[in-house]
């Protein structure tokens, strides 16, 4: 990895890339408690959910999973759209449609979490 | 203007195997979860805005329909956590002769189908 980044360093798909794994292995290390919770949802009702959420190390780990699953989304739609919509259709406008949509939701996410969690 | 470009990638032309299938369908679970995952948003939200907002959300998901659409959900979660393993380890270049893509593939399939389940059962 090093030897490519010297050899090509502007390489404007390395960083994509990159952040795309980081983002999948910090999102993989949650993913049986986050498919455990999914599974559960429908038996959760209103102060069951507001129990669950507002525990701290649920908290933290649903704001983890908020930020890095969502940044994780929001790069392999790009990617998804970069294969199949041609630059003369607006794709870039796409693009930034779909990450203002997911920077929206990732903010109402954290900012309920934190509610919830009665730290404001 | 001349005849456009092809776009990739060129499923039309392929005659569909395990890895061509396996590759679509970790880009397709990867569109499920991420619109998916603006359900698991409004989830949040409703829940911190109160019980006005939450319960038709919580009657929704408990609803057949959305019982089974939380049900695809988990199943693409499932298969692309596993299938991004796999696509993990053939970065760090393990895996990659055709005969082990094939028994990693068969092998995600199986698990997803078995986690998936034990999970839905456990609950």
């Amino acid at each position: 990895m090093a030897q490519i980044s010297a050899k090509y360093p502007r390489e404007p798909g390395f960083g994509h890339w990159r952040w795309q794994r980081i983002s999948a292995v910090v999102t993989l290390g949650l993913m049986l408690y986050f498919t455990y919770l999914v599974a559960s949802i429908g038996t959760l009702d209103y102060s069951a959910a507001m129990a669950f959420v507002a525990s701290p190390q649920h908290a933290v780990a649903l704001a983890i999973l908020v930020i890095a699953g969502l940044f994780h989304a929001v790069l392999g739609v790009q990617m998804i759209i970069e294969d199949y919509i041609p630059l003369a259709n607006g794709r870039l406008l796409l693009v930034t449609i779909v990450r203002g949509v997911f920077a929206i939701a990732a903010m109402a996410s954290l900012v309920s979490v934190v509610m919830i969690a009665g730290l404001i | 203007m001349a005849k456009p470009r092809p776009l990739s990638p060129h499923l039309q032309v392929y005659r569909p195997q395990l890895t061509s299938v396996m590759s679509i369908m970790h880009r397709a679970s990867g569109a499920v979860l991420a619109t998916g995952s603006l359900l698991v948003a409004l989830w949040l939200v409703a829940l911190a805005a109160g019980t006005t907002a939450f319960n038709p959300v919580a009657d929704a998901i408990q609803h057949p329909l959305g019982q089974l659409v939380v049900l695809g959900y988990s199943l693409a979660l499932v298969y692309h956590g596993l299938n991004g393993i796999r696509h993990l380890m053939w970065d760090l270049r393990i895996g990659l002769e055709i005969k082990q893509v094939y028994q990693s593939g068969y092998l995600v399939l199986g698990l997803t189908v078995l986690v998936t389940a034990t999970l839905w059962l456990a609950v």
